[in-house]
């Protein structure tokens, strides 16, 4: 028993001293984002008219169609919206493990390995992005508008249920570009991997997956879980048939995160204990 | 007990095998073929606490791999390693409250706050006690010249101020032993020479274990008591300084410049070694011949304009160890 709550403290004492070294790094990273400052304003515009444009293609599209697979205008805004909140907190917060190869083949992570504190952390906490900042502002203005052109009303419970579902959705986006990021621990890059799967992700963030054939709605579910974001749980909250005619696929969202999560930290062990770093 | 001992410790790295020939570079990417490079072959060595040992080999002769194997950062492809009674890849995080590192071509600091922020966060990191903290701030502002600079971003240092700054984060938690891959890239006579007497110091008052390498033979001769040098992945020597010259010291230098018209030259005495115009240079072993003999013997033979005689320094003789082929490379004998 003894023994029992004595490990417990150690590991909440780690778990602890591991959190706030993070957010130590975090404000290193602030300061010094913020030496570079139009730097930031130009990355600010620029993923703002990245938004605008992505949206205005959905709006042409669906003009023409009326409505996609079922999915009126602003439903789809919704679920462009939805995907945007979730993969704000990843772009502020994670964005940089899409460059995690670079680390890699440089032998960066020495420096982290020769320190007592979590190498993942120091990685994770070594940089921000504002450019998230841009998409989180878009992403809320946008959720709002269609929320209210949709005229819903959401009771608390549903509430909770979105928070839950894009608290997932950032957890599975981070997950899928750390676990292609950690495999270069074995190809050295993993870069090409990364650019099919940003396609992947282009199509399934701002469409219904109805639209596609099953096959691709398939691999999206199972294998590259990204309808996960948005389009299952909204299914749940807009009372929509989904795409593999299942009831209740959104609710597994958080299960989906554990999941990943679990992966990519087993991924993530395995590709540690084999680094190389480099020659020089 | 040896504060780090090392047995059979090996290395190797996979490497693709690069094809050549025609359409090499298509060849290249749909080949999985992988070649085994052999970085460190089975070393052995311990270092005692409070010792400071020199280690060096030419490029890429495995001392880097070794050193990161020691603290933990390669998985090493066999043998065992102790360092502190610690195995260090297994017990990386725990390793890493005794340890200092600096490798020189990498900072380890962030790159666009003042180096003062940096050791802040150091401070952090490794919970150190605020009063060992100023305790030792105050002493590297004064050895290190840290206040000069520590206010200004990492990036805007020069070479060699990033070097002091990085072994002062090396050194904030008081390490019981240093790693020192290379440490005084970039850095001026001057600082070079305060670096020195900072790390004599660090040992005689705190008794830190310090392995150095480096390409600077002065470094090793200022610094430390024992050397360790490496070639292709092999220790081929392993004892004190005094040992190394003890061995090689027998042989000594003899320059001479002959007169015009001398052109054949040879000694039954010495080794000639080097022959360029009218100057020419003799290796012979002190204790079988004298300088006055073979001086004796070559003013007979031949007509002498001016001689000189050398000692055999530390560089020399490392660089005629690097220079013998691979094949020759068993453990020095003496
Ligand atoms: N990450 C790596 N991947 C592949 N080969 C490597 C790697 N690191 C080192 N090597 C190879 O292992 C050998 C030893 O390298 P190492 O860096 O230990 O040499 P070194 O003695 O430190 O040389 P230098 O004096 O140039 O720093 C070299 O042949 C190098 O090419
Ligand atoms: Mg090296």
């Amino acid at each position: 028993m003894k023994v029992v709550r004595a490990l417990q403290f150690r590991l909440r004492r780690g778990v602890w001293y591991e959190l706030r070294l993070y957010f130590k790094f975090i404000g290193i990273a602030i300061r010094s984002r913020l030496q570079y400052r139009s730097d930031f304003l130009f990355g600010i515009a620029g993923v703002l008219i990245l938004n605008l444009v992505n949206l205005s293609l959905i709006w042409i599209l669906v003009a023409r169609f009326q409505s996609l697979a079922g999915w009126q205008y602003w439903e789809i805004v919704m679920l462009y919206g939805t995907f945007l909140l979730s993969h704000s907190v990843y772009a502020v917060f994670f964005w940089h493990l899409s460059n995690l190869e670079d680390d890699i083949l440089h032998g960066r992570f020495d420096q982290y390995l020769v320190r007592p504190c979590s190498p993942l952390l120091q990685f994770l906490g070594r940089e921000v992005n504002y450019m998230g900042v841009a998409d989180v502002v878009f992403a809320t203005s946008v959720f709002v508008l269609a929320y209210h052109n949709l005229g819903l009303n959401w009771t608390s419970v549903q509430w909770g249920f979105f928070a839950v579902a894009i608290l997932s959705g950032t957890v599975i986006e981070t997950c899928i570009v750390w676990i292609i990021g950690a495999l270069a621990f074995w190809t050295g890059r993993s870069r090409a991997i990364f650019f099919v799967y940003i396609r992947f992700q282009i199509l399934g963030q701002q469409y219904p997956i109805d639209i596609f054939g099953m096959w691709f709605r398939i691999f999206i579910t199972g294998f590259l879980p990204l309808s996960f974001m948005n389009y299952y749980p909204l299914t749940i909250l807009l009372d929509k048939p989904n795409a593999l005619g299942v009831y209740g696929i959104g609710f597994l969202s958080p299960i989906v995160a554990i999941l990943l999560l679990a992966l990519g930290a087993l991924i993530w062990r395995r590709g540690l204990a084999g680094y190389t770093s480099s020659g020089n | 007990m040896a504060i780090i001992e090392v047995k059979d410790l090996c290395k190797s790295f996979k490497v693709p095998v690069r094809k050549e020939g025609r359409l090499a570079a298509v060849r290249n990417l749909i080949t999985f073929e992988r070649t085994l490079k052999t970085a460190v072959d089975c070393v052995s060595f311990d270092i005692e606490r409070g010792e400071m040992m020199g280690y060096v080999g030419p490029n890429g002769a495995g001392k880097s791999t070794t050193i990161k194997m020691l603290t933990g950062i390669l998985l090493p492809t066999s043998g065992e390693v102790e360092v502190d009674g610690l195995v260090p890849h297994r017990d990386r995080k725990q390793l890493a409250r005794r340890i200092g590192v600096v490798f020189g071509q990498k900072s380890q600091l962030w790159w666009d706050v003042p180096v003062i922020e940096s050791l802040r966060l150091l401070k952090e990191i490794y919970r150190i006690p605020t009063r060992t903290y100023k305790t030792n701030m105050e002493m590297f502002g004064e050895l290190l010249d840290l206040h000069e600079f520590q206010q200004t971003p990492v990036r805007q240092l020069s070479l060699g101020q990033r070097m002091r700054s990085d072994l002062a984060a090396a050194l904030l938690h008081n390490p019981d032993i240093l790693f020192l891959d290379e440490p005084m890239i970039g850095v001026d006579v001057v600082a070079k020479e305060r670096f020195r007497t900072f790390i004599r110091q660090l040992n005689r008052e705190r008794q830190v274990t310090v392995l150095l390498t480096t390409h600077d033979m002065s470094d090793i001769e200022k610094v430390c008591e024992s050397l360790m040098i490496i070639d292709h992945g092999r220790i081929i020597y392993d004892g004190t300084i005094a040992g190394i010259k003890e061995q090689f010291a027998h042989y000594r230098e003899l320059t001479v410049d002959f007169a015009d018209g001398v052109s054949e030259v040879e000694s039954d005495r010495a080794e000639l070694i080097e022959r360029e115009g009218q100057r020419a240079r003799f290796r012979f072993n002190r204790h079988r011949v004298s300088a006055s003999e073979l001086i004796t013997e070559l003013a007979g033979k031949y007509q002498i304009k001016d001689i000189s005689v050398e000692d055999t320094e530390i560089e020399e003789i490392v660089r005629k160890i690097y220079q013998r082929s691979p094949s020759e490379n068993g453990p020095i004998e003496s």
